[in-house]
């Protein structure tokens, strides 16, 4: 089965449902097959079968229409994240090489101008927003200037979307996703998750990240989504009371935003009947925060990657009940594996960890990608024994949960001893004083590197050094403990709320240059 | 992802909710799961990966340990009905060549005749007998003894299940199903099904598990619900254990909803808690929905369409338009619905090409539960299987809206004066008749006309119509090419397991006992000169 058969089957058993609501206009399922189709016949005067589409734009419908269209039409979506600098647009373009682009008004400009560099690509496309037409041709034009028939059915191992992933070392990379990888992934997480039928649901996540693949969920229920350009807190709280969302994806970050706002207990979300998040790792603090916060709701959690095309371990909602009842550690678990992957816990030499001892998480499975775009390497790499290494370490108990210990990379090493970052994080968010924090390794002649805690204080007064030294030494052990504290103004994020540890690191060097954070650094 | 993969998830999710009751007996997942692992290595002791088992028995938890722990072990499941002959058993054991064959005591002198020439055949396992079990065969439970609950290494790739479906001439074809084939039948009702039961779902089983409904089985095991198993199904017995086991869901074939609610034995129990009704076999008369709807007000109806070829089904006609149709389009009701989210559907003409709305053509199918091949029919395989689609031999159209509609079998089209007939159109119009308890229309072939419509009837209890009043009935409703040119009555129209009419058998009587009937001087069946 293929991408197009996900809307056709919408359309077709939900003709006349809301397939999106977006700033006050109204698409329809069997308008949303439509415009698919036709961006489909546009896009095979553009390229052809195999070429690839690049997407740059914020979430808006287009970009949904894209996201069955382009493979529609035989050739691969390529995500491009809107936050990026144009140089970085500029080299996935390259590596990419995208034959067309769609893009919308706000991001034109600087990709007319890297037009020189990019020779495959031939067309840019640019939705037209009540604007005068700019770049080669206007987005509603191509589709009405698109000749009548749809192109030819593809085969479920063609790439469909092709997404970049923000490598912690070197370039992006593009993870290469089949129809069949994203079907696979969509057919796990439906028997895991479907919002009800007719269910109205929110997509916070930018469309440029592999959690879109949601939407496709979306259309095998007739949901409705109600699309915002991007995630605001407020806008958020505000779009479940007005639109009584029942389901609703969020990042754990994105979450911490919403609690944090001080307009959050104005809103009435009491139609919030399921919170899926994932992204990155739930601090438990703010989890349970969040099920106080939205006791209406069913909390579950998702964990994946964009290598994944979705997710392969669920922590259901039963579970998280029954953790906040009795079983705390099991709020910070990832889950169970879902039905469609094959969920491991390895150590080096590829045997399975003991229980209670850490590993590497690696999967196995028709939802994993065949590898990286053009990168052999890479490729190689990740696939070392034959299953596909998601580079985050972790353990497994005695029921199949398993939890996340830390990103390999994010793992630091003080003295010869592993310290899981994630470990201490969750520490110091048991002080009140702590709204945001992240725990990154720094280099240190003597040791390797030391532990450096970077706070976003909850209030005007940030907590005392002292009193998170004094709390850590309560609950870890001794070389764990951050021997630095900075303080900062806002942790950097990605587009999907991911903190950025890489960027953490590099302003954290005494002697980095163009250090514009300026960070209160204690020693301890 | 291999079969017994479906229940092994439940298993990590709900060791310990109930996955499966029979009788007295019941078994929690873990426990499920344990000794399916452990007949897998039991089996391996006595056969090879790639071997096939049959199996020859009626409902009972065995088959279902049987329908994941043979493929499990890497060997094939061959199902066979216990309603055939041991001459037809044979036949199927020949062409599938099992290693081993369990049955149980009931069915144990049709298996050993029925296995009496086929060398291939080692060991018969008994399920059921005192200690020993009969002679010269191994108690099923042998099989657990000493073996590990822990799977055996096997690969997803090999033959997992193995069933006969009835030709129309010569002998039954063998659909071979693939791990991958059940799994995605499996996968594509359980995202595709109303699933809104807002509790615990347990499910009622009554059907023989000899036949591809039993995927449902593992429908319900992939979302870890409570099955009750039926050895057969009994109108009383059903309702007892409905209000026994607060059952939620159940199904049926409508004939058997009917005669279900005029049941005397319904009012005496409680069926409050069924909330979903799935049904087949044949489309739902409204009157009988709408009653059905009263009877069980909680209750939801779904409907679909699926072949053994396909592992399941393919199509589903929900719950929502269920109610549309009780609210007045009962045309719904002829629908088989839409195709399902991981099955595509096509209506096509004799080249292939897509055929119109409202037009007719065959139904094909495309996606991963469609059958790898026929089991050493590299013909039938051929014939059925063109460019990647299935051809089903269903005549099918498609309105506006996007229904299908099942119109006839290819098989069963009547081919008379160059004109096609579509048995089902003639049967329904049959049905209308008050003294018509059941009819079957096939052809019958003739000189002239190439074939005769000609009109099996099962007469309702009591009445003896006259077969001119039959036909008269028929020329004021259908075009007069299409009425039957004969009427036969039958005490009991041929029947499968399911309650399918069985037309190849109707047609190997019409065909082996007539001679050709002489051309009547004008083909007129006002003037009542059809032959009898």
């Amino acid at each position: 089965m293929l991408l197009g058969d996900v809307i056709d089957y919408g359309a077709r058993q939900f003709p006349d449902s809301d397939a999106l609501l977006f700033e006050g206009s109204t698409t329809t399922y069997t308008q949303l097959r439509r415009r698919a189709g036709r961006l489909a016949a546009a896009l095979s005067t553009m390229a052809g079968p195999g070429d690839r589409v690049a997407v740059l734009a914020e979430n808006r419908p287009e970009f949904v229409e894209a996201y069955y269209g382009v493979p529609m039409a035989g050739m691969a979506l390529t995500f491009i994240n809107y936050r990026l600098h144009p140089e970085e647009i500029a080299y996935i373009l390259v590596d990419s090489g995208a034959r067309v682009l769609i893009t919308e008004p706000r991001y034109l400009v600087p990709m007319l101008e890297l037009r020189d560099r990019l020779p495959e690509l031939a067309t840019v496309i640019c939705t037209e927003d009540g604007e005068p037409v700019a770049g080669d041709l206007g987005y509603e034009q191509a589709l009405a200037q698109a000749p009548p028939d749809e192109p030819p059915r593809g085969s479920e191992d063609d790439l469909a979307w092709l997404i970049y992933t923000s490598g912690t070392t070197g370039r992006p990379k593009g993870a290469m996703l089949t129809h069949r990888n994203l079907l696979t992934s969509l057919t796990s997480w439906m028997i895991e998750s479907a919002p009800g039928i007719g269910d109205t649901c929110l997509m916070p996540f930018p469309l440029c990240h592999v959690s879109g693949y949601g939407v496709l969920g979306y259309a095998l229920r007739g949901s409705t989504l109600v699309l915002r350009r991007s995630f605001d807190p407020e806008d958020f709280l505000a779009c479940v009371e007005r639109h009584r969302v029942s389901h609703t994806p969020l990042a754990p970050t994105m979450l911490s935003m919403v609690l944090a706002h001080p307009a959050a207990d104005r809103y009435d979300t009491s139609s919030l009947q399921v919170i899926a998040y994932g992204g990155s790792s739930m601090p438990v603090e703010i989890l349970r925060r969040g099920m106080a916060r939205f006791p209406s709701a069913r909390f579950n959690q998702g964990f994946g990657m964009t290598e994944l095309g979705g997710n392969v371990l669920f922590l259901d909602g039963p579970t998280h009940e029954r953790a906040a009842e009795s079983a705390p550690e099991l709020l910070g678990a990832a889950g169970r594996p879902m039905p469609l992957a094959v969920v491991r816990v390895v150590d080096d030499a590829m045997a399975d960890v003991a229980v209670g001892e850490v590993g590497e998480i690696v999967v196995r499975g028709d939802q994993v990608t065949a590898g990286y775009w053009r990168n052999e390497q890479a490729t190689a790499e990740v696939f070392a024994g034959g299953w596909f290494h998601t580079g985050d370490m972790g353990t497994v108990d005695g029921e199949g949960f398993v939890s996340v210990v830390d990103r390999k990379k994010d793992m630091i090493v003080t003295g010869g001893e592993n310290v899981y970052s994630r470990e201490v994080e969750e520490v110091l968010y048991r002080h009140p004083g702590v709204a945001e924090v992240a725990v990154v390794g720094l280099p240190d002649e003597k040791w390797g590197e030391n532990v450096c805690a970077v706070v976003v204080a909850a209030t005007d007064a940030p907590p005392l050094p002292e009193e998170l030294t004094e709390l850590c030494s309560r609950h870890l052990a001794s070389y764990k403990k951050p021997k630095v504290y900075r303080f900062i103004a806002e942790l950097p994020k990605n587009a999907s709320g991911k903190i950025l540890k890489r960027q953490l690191r590099e302003a954290a060097q005494p002697a980095a240059a163009g250090n514009r954070t300026t960070p209160r650094t204690v020693i301890t | 992802m291999k079969i017994s993969d479906l229940l092994q998830f439940s298993a990590s999710r709900e060791p310990g909710a109930t996955a499966l009751v029979f009788d007295d007996r019941q078994l929690s997942y873990q426990q499920l799961y344990e000794q399916v692992c452990r007949l897998a290595n039991g089996l391996r002791r006595i056969a090879e990966p790639g071997d096939r088992v049959a199996i020859l028995s009626e409902n009972c938890i065995e088959y279902v340990l049987a329908y994941y722990g043979v493929p499990l072990a890497g060997m094939g499941l061959v199902f066979l009905n216990y309603r055939l002959s041991a001459r037809e058993v044979a036949d199927i054991l020949d062409d599938s060549r099992p290693t081993v064959l369990i049955t149980e005591q009931a069915y144990l002198e049709t298996s050993r005749t029925a296995s009496a020439g086929v060398e291939s055949i080692h060991t018969m396992v008994c399920v059921d007998g005192s200690d020993g079990g009969a002679a010269g065969t191994v108690p099923f439970a042998s099989l657990f003894e000493g073996s590990p609950t822990t799977e055996p290494d096997t690969s997803d790739e090999s033959l997992a299940w193995l069933l006969y479906t009835s030709g129309t001439t010569g002998k039954a074809k063998g659909a071979a199903l693939s791990h991958r084939n059940v799994t995605t039948a499996v996968c594509n009702s359980a995202i595709s099904w109303d699933s809104s039961e807002p509790g615990p779902v347990r499910s009622l089983f009554p059907w023989p598990l000899c036949h591809i409904a039993g995927y449902a089985v593992l429908v319900s095991h992939l979302q870890a619900q409570t099955l009750v198993l039926m050895r057969r199904y009994d109108p009383e017995a059903f309702l007892a254990l409905v209000q026994d086991k607060r059952i939620t869901s159940i199904t049926g074939a409508p004939t058997m909803l009917a005669m279900l609610l005029r049941h005397p034995a319904i009012d005496r129990y409680d069926t409050s808690s069924i909330t979903r009704i799935g049904y087949g076999s044949a489309p739902m008369p409204a009157q009988v929905l709408r009653e059905a709807m009263q009877r069980f007000p909680s209750a939801g109806f779904q409907t679909g369409f699926g072949m053994t070829e396909l592992g399941g089904n393919v199509m589903i006609h929900s719950m929502a338009d269920h109610v549309a149709a009780a609210q007045g389009r009962t045309e719904l009701l002829e629908s088989i619905g839409k195709p399902m989210a991981l099955s595509a559907v096509r209506i096509v003409d004799d080249d292939g090409n897509d055929v119109a709305r409202n037009e007719v053509g065959e139904l094909v199918v495309r996606g991963e539960q469609v059958l790898t091949h026929y089991w050493n029919r590299p013909d039938a395989t051929e014939e059925a299987l063109r460019d990647g689609w299935l051809h089903t031999g269903d005549m099918a159209r498609c309105d506006d809206a996007g229904y299908f509609y099942i119109v006839d079998r290819k098989k069963d089209m009547v081919l008379s004066g160059g004109e096609n007939v579509y048995s089902r159109e003639v049967e329904e119009v049959l049905h209308q008749h008050s003294a018509v308890g059941a009819a079957a229309v096939v052809g019958q072939p003739d000189e002239l006309w190439g074939e005769l419509v000609v009109a099996v009837v099962e007469p309702r209890a009591g009445e003896e119509p006259a077969e001119r009043d039959i036909i008269e009935f028929c020329t004021g409703r259908l075009a007069r090419y299409k009425c039957p040119r004969r009427v036969m009555l039958v005490d009991e129209l041929p029947r499968n397991t399911v309650g399918k009419v069985l037309k190849r058998e109707l047609r190997a009587q019409l065909g082996a006992g007539a001679a050709p009937a002489p051309t009547p001087a004008a083909p007129s069946v006002d003037s009542g000169s059809a032959q009898s």
